[in-house]
């Protein structure tokens, strides 16, 4: 049974509404052969709840919207414009910074790609 | 129907900038930056960072710059590195949220401890050696889980173990050429 399916059934429950199958709301009677769907599967009931645990994200500081054309590469490097020293980084100035921060196999990496 | 797909809303690890922004082109990981944003700038993903990832950065500079010169960075130089990353992120339209106001409305720390103990170590293929999640790791990602991130952009071979919502997106594997 789909979920909207059980949730119709739950409305109708609580509700108390005419059920489609009973719509006179008489008492069952035994041996009565007709489908009991009025049955509440309990799992309807705690599924209910999921709407109430949906939680609003808080609004960003800064929102999404459309990169500006090229700013990939206008920002590529950009620190030296700040710090020229920072031109003079070596190859093996950022290998260290790769060991340290990601444990890379930087040797298999500067014999040829490793990926 | 052929459709745009939908972008992806990925969490951007702090080296990924510290490769893009520093000069230095040549080296596999900053190539490997450079195509990642360059997917963001073209709307392929939807890149999203917090505070704490501008505080990791500037952490980074500052030390790279220490050992470059052999002397301390003054406040305005702080102040100068963060700017550029901020300058670079509004450009690109990377969605930046305030790391104190996700941990009033979630519960950062305790994610982070789930983080950790659902995590799987790994051995590295290549270097032999066990990676797992560190505290900062951690802390990134439950950041990540409470902004609904689909995934992680990394390089880090830590988050290869990560079981939750919030997948790593390797980038050295994504980007293979």
């Amino acid at each position: 049974m789909s979920f909207n399916a059980q949730m119709n059934i739950a409305r109708k429950f609580i509700h108390q509404e005419p059920s489609a199958n009973n719509p006179k709301n008489e008492p069952t009677v035994a041996n009565d052969y007709l489908p009991r769907i009025e049955f509440l599967n309990p799992s309807a009931i705690t599924q209910a709840g999921v709407y109430d645990r949906i939680m609003k994200l808080p609004e960003p500081v800064k929102p999404w919207h459309r990169a500006s054309k090229g700013a990939t590469e206008r920002f590529k490097g950009c620190l030296s414009d700040v710090f020229p020293e920072l031109k003079e980084l070596s190859e093996e100035d950022m290998k260290e910074i790769e060991r340290t921060r990601h444990e890379l196999d930087w040797k298999a990496d500067s014999q040829g790609s490793i990926y | 129907m052929t459709g745009r797909q939908t972008p992806k809303a990925v969490y951007i690890d702090t080296m990924i900038f510290v490769y893009h922004l520093l000069p230095s082109p040549s080296t596999f990981l900053s190539r490997k930056s450079a195509l990642f944003i360059k997917d963001i700038e073209q709307g392929k993903y939807i890149g999203i960072v917090t505070s704490f990832t501008i505080a990791e950065y500037i952490s980074v500079i500052k030390g790279l710059l220490c050992k470059k010169r052999n002397k301390q960075i003054t406040s305005a130089e702080t102040l100068a590195i963060k700017t550029k990353l901020e300058q670079f992120i509004t450009q690109m339209g990377i969605v930046l949220y305030d790391s104190d106001t996700l941990a009033t409305k979630h519960a950062i720390f305790a994610d982070c401890e789930n983080i950790i103990e659902q995590d799987v170590p790994s051995l590295g293929k290549h270097d032999g050696k066990w990676h797992y999640l560190k505290g900062a790791d951690a802390l990134h990602l439950a950041f990540a889980n409470s902004v609904n991130a689909e995934a992680i952009a990394t390089f880090d071979d830590d988050f290869r173990g990560v079981c939750g919502a919030v997948r790593p997106l390797i980038i050295s594997e994504v980007y293979k050429n």
